[in-house]
């Protein structure tokens, strides 16, 4: 059976930097920074003290058909998200035998579950801030037998995202997908492939995540993968620089409409651009630390490019993973040298994490999203911090000021723990 | 489309490690279910395995004191369903997969973290290697690193459904020529605030929750027999499907072409002998109702999760191996072909069609 071309027609974020892609884009090609000191929690005295928030009301529902979204941060995100895509592409939800051909990919991991709302709930539960989880559970039943939070397990779940976002698209289908640092492009490639495959005409792909809590923070630090620059939180994140020391720990969510091509063209939408490939690889190497050459890395652009039908020659700018580590944009660096060959010189590699940090699970679909705008605004974004050269990083990455340019392909990374890779190519729709 | 065949399998349940505990507890002569009391005076019945200590495991792994329980469930039976498939020793793995489903993931070592003290900007008592177990994708990730499997890598947390959909992957990832096999499954593994919640969960009454892990590698024909490797099974491919589960399996029938008649076992996700009994009844009288019905008569109808409790995200990898362990000369209840249902998220569910090794086609 042949390929279905995939292409995008939706964009839909809620991110520090706002709720709108549009208005997003242009902060950021202005290199705009959101990375701060952290407000959700007093970070006094912690190793790393700074964040990336999401500090604006978020407009989204109360309640999803039987999801209750209004307690739950990440779910307002990333529901907020779904229906600004939605409503970007032009669709409503779907009905009768027409949901069958729509799907939902979401990464979650770090969302509506998990540490960030587990703890949240015991503590409503127990009301003991001191001990959130008494091991006394007789406790649980005398103080709060009829706690409405406790009848709904429905919100412990790692997957409660996706379901409520299906109720809005009218999709069938949900797929969660979990690969960390990477999901946000895992859920954007699986997507992509259940279009080209022929299973689905619509799916609404992407991530949301919610890591600035008082245990994820200390967490990531104690793996010396935060920056503790607290004296300076706005020029923290500086991937690819000299001085880079840890990423700056982000939230919200991202998702993007993918469609069939034949589905876009025959409801009129309008097509932002195509998503032309993707490929996956995994390093097995250590759990947390990226193959130091960058071979899975390199491997998975690679596979990227063939997907795609292209040559390393054809792309015009790589949205860089670029987390600010020394260890990825190392690694990072030798594996684009490695897929592209000479032509990695010529080809300008940024990093959007330069201004609001590390989104995890949500970080590739955003970067997927800003990839889709500068194809069609024609401005890379840059790579802001960026004072001092590393010799051992020694690329072009757009340094400090956005880059006007005719951009047709977009090679998009995105790594994680547990050593998955995911390339992403995303290329000027040519109707 | 490439054929896909189970060469493997491995399980880790409260019965103890592998295949054969399974098949103690569907026979009725494995261990009991245990009963925990996580509130005083509230006895609650359990399927639990609690922390594991494998010496065959740790042999195999260098940083196995690293490895978390949640993702030792995962690797263990991992592990088993290589040395199945003759992938254990020292032979190319490297563009092999790991797929895996999970409902609650790594619940335990994030709860575990939110109890430290912040102090002085550390988390007072942590481990920096503790922290690794705080992502869903530490099982497969671990499996990867130990085994040296390059091949696609991923993590599913569709709740019930998980299981299943790492599965139904997988044999697009081999289907698309992306990995020669891949390890499928599911590993669950349950606190205590999550054992109170879920009893009161009106929904769930009745159902016994376990964890646990199930895994098998599929592989692709080509690769199975270059390598002299065994099937087990042969895939025939995962369905997914919303409504009822006579529609279900003619929809399964419909897009794998399968004849209906040819159905020895279906296996059911209902969590225990009141819901499968009214399965049952419904199925017979559909059955008997309709031309294409009316094929699955006398099929035998079974509900594994009353012998081997709800593991939710796990289930899809242990059903399978249920499925494997009814499995016998080539043959289920006499015909070649075995449907294994799994709840997915809303009304949908998977339907796995397996058909035995002595009726290759």
């Amino acid at each position: 059976m042949s390929r279905q071309k995939v292409v995008v027609t939706g964009l839909g974020v809620v991110v520090p930097h706002g709720d709108d892609i549009d208005e997003v884009y242009q902060r950021i090609i202005r290199g705009e920074n959101e990375c701060a000191r952290i407000t959700k929690f007093d970070p006094s005295g912690f190793l790393c003290q700074i964040g990336s928030e999401v500090k604006y009301e978020v407009d989204a529902p109360a309640t999803v058909g039987p999801y209750p979204i209004a307690n739950n941060e990440a779910l307002k995100y990333v529901v907020g998200a779904a229906d600004r895509a939605i409503k970007y592409a032009n669709l409503s939800a779907a009905e009768g035998d027409d949901q069958d051909r729509r799907a939902i990919v979401l990464s979650t991991g770090v969302g509506p579950a998990n540490i960030d709302f587990l703890g949240p709930i015991a503590l409503r539960l127990h009301g003991d801030e001191s001990d959130p989880y008494k091991s006394d559970m007789a406790s649980f039943y005398k103080e709060a037998p009829d706690e409405p939070e406790a009848q709904g397990l429905d919100e412990f779940h790692l997957d409660t995202a996706a379901p409520a976002c299906a109720v809005l698209l009218g999709a069938a289908h949900v797929n969660n997908t979990a690969s960390a640092c990477a999901s946000g492009s895992h859920a954007v490639a699986d997507g992509a492939a259940l279009i080209a495959r022929g299973e689905a005409d619509v799916v609404l792909a992407g991530g949301v995540c919610t890591p600035v809590t008082r245990v994820l923070v200390p967490g990531f630090a104690m793996l010396q993968a935060l920056s503790t620059r607290n004296d300076d939180p706005a020029h923290a994140s500086r991937p690819f620089d000299a001085g880079r020391d840890g990423f700056v720990m982000g939230e919200g969510a991202a998702v993007l409409i993918l469609e069939s091509e034949e589905h876009a063209k025959a409801r009129g939408a309008t097509i932002l651009a195509e998503l032309a490939g993707w490929g996956y690889s995994c390093d097995a190497y250590r759990l947390t630390d990226p193959q130091p050459e960058g071979v899975g890395m390199a491997l998975c652009m690679t596979r990227a490019l063939e997907s795609a039908g292209i040559t390393a020659e054809d792309v015009d700018h790589v949205n860089a993973h670029g987390t600010s580590t020394p260890y990825n944009d190392r690694a990072e660096t030798l594996a684009i040298k490695k897929a592209l060959g000479d032509h990695a010189y010529k080809t300008p590699v940024s990093s959007n994490k330069s201004m609001f940090g590390h989104l995890i699970h949500a970080a590739g679909a955003l970067e997927g999203c800003l990839s889709v705008k500068t194809i069609l605004e024609g401005v890379i974004p840059p790579t802001i911090n960026y004072d001092e050269a590393d010799p051992l990083c020694d690329l072009d990455y757009v340094p400090n000021e956005g880059r006007p340019a005719q951009v047709d392909v977009i090679l998009k990374n995105s790594f994680g723990f547990g050593g998955m890779n995911v390339s992403v190519v995303y290329r000027r729709y040519e109707g | 489309m490439s054929r896909a065949f189970i060469v493997g399998a491995g399980a880790v349940t409260w019965g103890g490690l592998g295949l054969e505990p399974i098949a103690a507890a569907i026979a009725g002569d494995g261990k009991a279910f245990a009963t925990e009391e996580p509130v005083p005076g509230a006895p609650v019945t359990v399927g639990r395995v609690g922390s594991i200590k494998d010496p065959a495991s740790q042999a195999t792994y260098r940083r196995w004191g690293q490895v978390d329980t949640y993702s030792r469930y995962g690797y263990v039976a991992a592990r088993l369903a290589l040395e199945q498939a003759g992938l254990a020793g020292d032979v190319e793995r490297a563009g092999y997969g790991v797929f895996l489903g999970t409902a609650y993931g790594c619940m335990e070592e994030n709860q575990r973290f939110d109890k430290y003290r912040v102090e002085d900007g550390v988390l007072r008592g942590a481990s920096p290697l503790v922290f690794k177990g705080t992502v869903d994708n530490a099982p497969a990730g671990w499996i990867a690193v130990a085994w040296g499997l390059k091949g696609p890598n991923a993590t599913f947390v569709s709740g019930d459904g998980a299981g299943a959909e790492s599965l139904w992957a997988g044999l697009r990832q081999i289907a698309a020529g992306r990995a020669p096999g891949l390890l499928c499954g599911g590993v669950e593994r349950f606190v205590d605030l999550h054992l109170v919640l879920r009893e009161r969960e009106p929904r769930w009454q009745g159902a016994v929750l376990s964890e646990g892990a199930g895994v098998v590698l599929v592989e692709d024909e080509e690769s199975m027999t270059a390598r002299g490797a065994t099937p087990l099974a042969e895939v025939l491919g995962v369905v997914r499907h919303r409504g009822s589960l006579v529609e279900g399996l003619r929809a399964v029938a419909g897009r794998l072409r399968i004849d209906l008649a040819d159905v020895g076992l279906i296996s059911l996700a209902v969590p225990d002998q009141a819901r499968l009994d009214e399965e049952r009844e419904a199925f017979g009288a559909t059955a008997r109702g309709g031309s294409d019905g009316s094929a699955l008569s006398g099929v035998a109808i079974v509900a594994d999760k009353t012998a081997l409790g709800e593991s939710h995200g796990a289930w899809g990898g242990l059903a399978l191996c249920a499925a494997l362990v009814r499995l016998e000369d080539g043959r289920w209840g006499g015909r070649p072909v075995a449907v294994v249902q799994v709840k997915g998220e809303g009304n949908e569910n998977f339907y796995v069609a397996l058909r035995g090794p002595g009726n290759a086609e």
